[in-house]
């Protein structure tokens, strides 16, 4: 549980819904207490307006006082920059927020995922950075919540990764041989596996390979439900088939 | 306390302070102090009320060409064929609406969104359902856009959506503005506010 009073957590937004008439909910993602909800009081009266910084995409500290359910923030900050995301970019930060809020525990330190996050924010701005960016994000946060892919050995026999040989991930423990494994599975190859255990995500030629293991296993993690910011993301791309 | 034990055993008044409540910033003690204000000095505007209540509750429903609130079919902007007829500025809400009408000499048509993308809401493109505005696109009036969602994360992702089901369209696409608020002194804008008005800069 949080403390009573927590002072300049840095924090970022990760949904806002209206509350009352002039109160906002705000979700917010900080490294030493994870994912966690607070009450922004008048955020949306007076002067200075909190709902105008209570944004997400933006760096920020916050103050909040009281431990139940619903601290009670008591300031906020700007911390530095802010990013404006659009188009493609606007749609993987939106699955980047989605997978935050759905798998991110409330009240446990995340330092190793927040820290990624920002970085990962500018990368996807990088058209050709964004997959990497992805990828990045997804692995870390499946380590951050204490799923991390296990990638050295075969689990069925034991044996370390062969680079040239073709496996199959059983979803979500590991890597089988390809040949004794059936249909059942994502394909990946003996070396993507061990390109992904030095974190290199540069290989183009296996991008797909990643792409499709990290997804079947967020999916997994997410037991079934859906991401709207895929629908959000299949959209754009349809309408702009350029900005892929 | 607001609550006496006297009130308490008089249901038809604790219903009326109770319904009075749906209304925005009415907490129980104001509530309390309408139904009063209502029964002891003004019966006719109570009864007033509660008929146009039932009447506007009842009647008013969505203009079909542009989905603001009306009790005909299409509303009064809309049937003004002295408007221009081939711009239409796409806002969030009801009120935005009036806003700009209020504030601007914009003289075009206006389509009505009720909403905005928000994932995390649980509402993506098919959510929004913008079968009615794609056919406004299609009907071949419309020649030109002007995007006026909310500059919020949410308004910015809907507009760029709308601005790509235009401009498949080739249709002309335009976003209004975002800057330092007139009046404003740039010490107390907000960074993000200042970069996008900075960015957004336009020669004097
Ligand atoms: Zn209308």
């Amino acid at each position: 549980m949080t403390a009573a009073r927590v002072n300049l957590q840095p924090a970022y937004v990760i949904h806002t819904r209206a509350f009352r008439d002039t109160s906002l909910i705000v979700e917010v993602f900080t490294p030493e207490f994870g994912r966690m909800s607070l009450l922004a009081r008048g955020a949306k009266s007076g002067k200075a307006k909190k709902s105008l910084i209570l944004q997400p995409f933006r760096m920020l500290q916050v103050s909040w006082t009281g431990r139940g359910e619903l601290p009670l923030l008591s300031a906020v900050e700007e911390a530095g920059s802010f990013i404006r995301l659009q188009g493609m970019a606007l749609a993987c930060g939106y699955y980047i927020n989605e997978l935050i809020y759905y798998l991110v525990p409330r009240y446990e330190p995340a330092a190793h995922l927040f820290a990624r996050y920002w970085p990962v924010l500018e990368w996807i701005n990088t058209e050709d950075q964004r997959d990497i960016a992805l990828r990045l994000f997804e692995f870390t946060l499946l380590e951050q919540i204490g799923y991390a892919p296990q990638l050295d050995h075969d689990i069925e026999t034991g044996l370390p990764i062969d680079t040239d040989k073709t496996y199959r991930y059983r979803i979500p423990e590991g890597p089988v041989l390809a040949e004794l494994a059936g249909k059942s599975g994502v394909e990946i190859g003996g070396q993507t596996l061990i390109d992904l255990q030095a974190g290199d995500y540069a290989n183009p030629a296996t991008a797909r390979q990643v792409r499709d293991l990290m997804r079947s296993l967020v999916h997994f993690h997410l037991d079934g439900r859906e991401l709207l910011s895929r629908s959000l993301f299949s959209s754009f791309s349809k309408l702009d088939p350029q900005a892929r | 306390m607001v609550w006496g034990g006297a009130l308490m055993s008089e249901p038809l008044l604790e219903q009326l302070i109770d319904s009075l409540r749906c209304l925005p910033g009415v907490g129980p003690k104001s509530a309390q102090r309408m139904a009063y204000q209502l029964l002891q000095r003004n019966r006719e505007g109570g009864l007033r009320l509660s008929d146009m209540l039932r009447f506007a509750m009842e009647r008013i429903g969505h203009c079909q060409k542009c989905r603001n609130f009306t009790e005909a079919d299409i509303c009064r902007v809309c049937a003004d064929t002295s408007r221009e007829q081939t711009k239409l500025c796409i806002v969030e809400s009801p009120p935005d609406m009036a806003a700009l009408e209020k504030a601007t000499d914009y003289r075009g048509m206006y389509f009505v969104l009720h909403g905005k993308l928000s994932p995390l809401d649980g509402i993506g493109p098919e959510q929004l359902g913008l079968e009615a505005l794609c056919e406004r696109f299609d009907s071949g009036v419309i020649t030109e856009i002007i995007l006026a969602t909310n500059s919020t994360v949410e308004g910015e992702a809907t507009a760029h959506y709308i601005g790509e089901l235009a401009r498949t369209r080739n249709l002309s696409v335009m976003r209004i503005a975002h800057g330092v608020p007139l009046g404003g002194e740039l010490e107390y804008v907000d960074g993000g506010t200042l970069s996008h008005a900075f960015a957004g800069r336009t020669p004097v």
